[in-house]
């Protein structure tokens, strides 16, 4: 046991010097302890969400009311709790301690650090259920949030204050592109939440170690709710990751949120209100299993007083069905969906991303106009050459321009591939895009690629600098640079040499 | 001590008892039947029993009739006891009995208070402490008193909604949660 380093005779004198209090306490009285779960009489005042303390030193949240009984969750499986244990209100609901210094630790869902770095500095604490921000203080979505992924800075453009689903099944990349958009905020102005929901202690573990090494956990901070947790705080951690998100919004600052997994918090939510004996519906979830996602994900969003949150919750499904309860429910809550397929994974397409399937409802709106112009007919490419892929298949003779966009879906595949942790600046995502649309990478043979393409954004940032620097500050590609741009992938395909040991 | 069964069919049968039969019994008829039902709810194998089918209805109401001697309990409460029964609800018998107990005090008012010192309070500091609790809630308090060493000094007042703990024990307690990192 832990101890705080203070003057234990001065604080107990201080105690009893106190002097015995003027009223009564409102108290309750356990009569039933479950898994996780006890039933108190009394606490006739008590509301949704209060906080209440147990005598023996356990803390609980009240989440059922009855005519003479609540039910109430505690927070701490390894500390007892008896019957005829007396309990008192805390008179309010949960609030967790936040401050500016929360920035690069690892708390719990109660806001207490668990990474053994001491206490943090509480500038606020903030209520972990809290009412999402109304119409009117909302500004509409218009400035992006680049995750330097092309396939999806691209394709799916996320917002500031989107809330973008990534959906698959497990192992398909889900955690990789999230931890890639958090990389990929340095140096950005751009805080990040990392939320783990019932996950593996060694996982968060290498998550923090790898944000620790490549210098992204000083503008992160990480919410644990391992497995081994009681399932209270699992059903806690993404509410107080998001308080802990709006408590840097409400100072005017951006905020990229990420709950890891959203399945996990459902499977919590399901096991809770088992507990609580409310009818099971499909799937066995409780009925207000929507409003349970809903309420979390309305609160992210764009603030007309400026300051945003970002949202990616995560999803994993089964087979890859995303017909069912819990993400179908995500999908209808959230901005559009990024899916993310086990057999393009197999098929070493990485990031699995399924174009088709995928969809981003608000991002294009923030997208930058020199993505925008190069990515025009990227979507209908790809999806006419899946189709033609397909038919290609059956070994059928194809017409020129058939094989024309067979090669076209082929390059765009290819140069969609990426690896983790390389990251694209907007601009280089332009020149790639832009090598693409113009077909100056039709010649060069599916290997060679990745290389042409990397010398090429070299080539121009090195040798026309001008053209760099001005599709940067722009953030777009006017019709003369677009010229000279032409000019220079002529100049440049005819300087390049491909590499012959490199193979793909 | 704690008012309330958890079941509502046993409430509904309290409810029902009262109605008819509330205003014939003095509060000591009420307080034996709290009695049973703490009885009742420590041998629940008795209930178990009471609901077998293959145990016989003569043998059922015989015991019974030597639980109602045994308790001093009244005919009236008799007749619901073999409601219960002959509704395949003696199951429900303590929790019925408790309810019973519960309603009354709610409606009279009555609140237990569980008086509990370090050390031996005379009466007259039983009745100030009883006349401090009364001011405190306006209820009617029926006091229990009993002595624990183990709070070590003060006093310690328990209904079943408020609490009044002065004792080093709780103190202690208190420090201990606060240090506790």
């Amino acid at each position: 046991m832990k101890t705080k380093d203070i003057n234990l005779i001065s604080l107990f004198e201080k105690t009893l010097q106190d002097g015995p209090q003027q009223n009564l306490d409102e108290i309750g009285v356990v009569v039933q302890v479950g898994d996780g779960i006890c039933t108190i009489f009394g606490l006739t005042n008590a509301v949704f969400g209060e906080f209440i303390t147990f005598e023996g030193g356990n803390h609980g949240i009240v989440l059922n009311l009855n005519e003479e009984f609540v039910s109430v969750f505690l927070l701490n499986n390894r500390t007892p709790v008896v019957e005829q244990e007396v309990v008192t209100r805390a008179g309010s609901v949960l609030k967790i301690p936040v401050g500016n210094a929360i920035l690069g630790r690892v708390v719990n869902a109660l806001g207490d650090p668990i990474d053994a770095l001491g206490d943090i500095v509480v500038d606020a604490h903030m209520p972990v259920e809290a009412e999402a921000p109304s119409i009117v203080d909302r500004s509409p979505i218009d400035e992006p949030l680049t995750t330097g992924i092309m396939v999806i800075d691209a394709l799916f453009p996320i917002g500031k204050g989107q809330r973008e689903l990534i959906i698959g099944n497990r192992s398909t990349g889900k955690t990789a592109i999230a931890v890639d958009a958090i990389l990929n905020q340095k140096g950005k102005d751009v805080i990040c939440v990392y939320v783990s929901i019932g996950q593996r202690q060694g996982n968060v573990a290498r998550l923090v170690r790898l944000l620790e090494e490549r210098g992204a956990l000083e503008y992160t901070v990480v919410i644990s709710a391992d497995s081994s947790e009681a399932v209270l705080n699992q059903y806690l951690a993404p509410y107080s990751g998001t308080a802990i998100g709006e408590f840097f919004m409400q100072q005017g600052k951006d905020v990229l949120i990420i709950y890891d997994d959203l399945s996990n918090h459902a499977i919590a939510y399901r096991e809770m209100s088992l507990l609580m004996r409310r009818a099971p519906g499909r799937e066995a979830y409780p009925g207000d299993v929507f409003y349970l996602h809903s309420r979390l994900l309305e609160r992210s969003g764009k603030l007309l007083k400026g300051g945003s949150m970002t949202a990616l919750p995560i999803i994993q499904i089964q087979s890859d069905d995303i017909t069912a309860y819990i993400p179908t429910n995500l999908i209808s809550i959230t901005d559009g969906q990024i899916f993310l397929d086990t057999q393009l994974f197999n098929n070493s397409v990485r990031p699995a991303v399924n174009v088709e399937l995928s969809v981003s409802r608000v991002g294009g709106a923030a997208q930058t106009k020199a993505i925008k112009k190069m990515t025009k007919a990227l979507r209908l490419e790809l999806a006419q050459y899946h189709e033609l892929l397909s038919f290609a298949q059956f070994g059928t003779e194809l017409d020129e321009v058939s094989q024309m966009h067979l090669k076209q879906g082929a390059l765009a595949v290819e140069i969609l591939k990426q690896k983790q942790f390389v990251h694209y600046s907007f601009i280089d995502e332009t020149l790639i895009l832009f090598l693409l649309k113009e077909g100056y990478l039709r010649k060069i043979s599916l290997k060679d690629i990745q290389l042409f393409t990397r010398q090429f954004i070299s080539y121009v940032e090195s040798v026309y600098n001008k053209i760099y620097i001005a599709i940067q500050t722009d953030k777009d590609v006017s019709d003369e640079n677009l010229a000279l741009l032409r000019d220079v992938a002529k100049e440049f395909s005819g300087i390049f040499v491909p590499d012959e040991n490199s193979s793909i | 001590m704690i008012g309330f069964s958890q079941s509502p069919i046993a409430k509904k049968y309290a409810h029902a008892y009262l109605n008819v039969f509330g205003d014939k019994h003095t509060f000591e008829d009420f307080f034996s039947m709290w009695r049973a039902s703490q009885f009742l709810s420590e041998h629940q194998n008795l209930l178990f029993y009471l609901s077998l089918p293959m145990i016989q209805d003569v043998d059922k109401k015989r015991f019974i009739d030597l639980f109602f001697d045994k308790f001093h309990l009244f005919d009236s409460l008799k007749q619901l006891f073999y409601l219960l029964l002959k509704n395949k609800h003696a199951y429900l018998a303590a929790d019925t009995l408790r309810d019973i107990y519960g309603l009354y005090k709610i409606k009279n008012n009555i609140s237990d208070l569980q008086v509990t010192s370090s050390s031996d309070l005379s009466e007259e500091k039983i009745e100030e402490i009883k006349n401090f609790f009364i001011k405190k809630t306006g209820q009617r308090v029926v006091v229990r008193y009993s002595v624990n060493p183990s709070l070590i000094a003060g006093v310690r007042l328990q209904s079943e909604t408020h609490l009044w703990d002065y004792s080093i024990a709780q103190q202690l307690r208190k420090l201990k949660q606060e240090l506790i990192a």
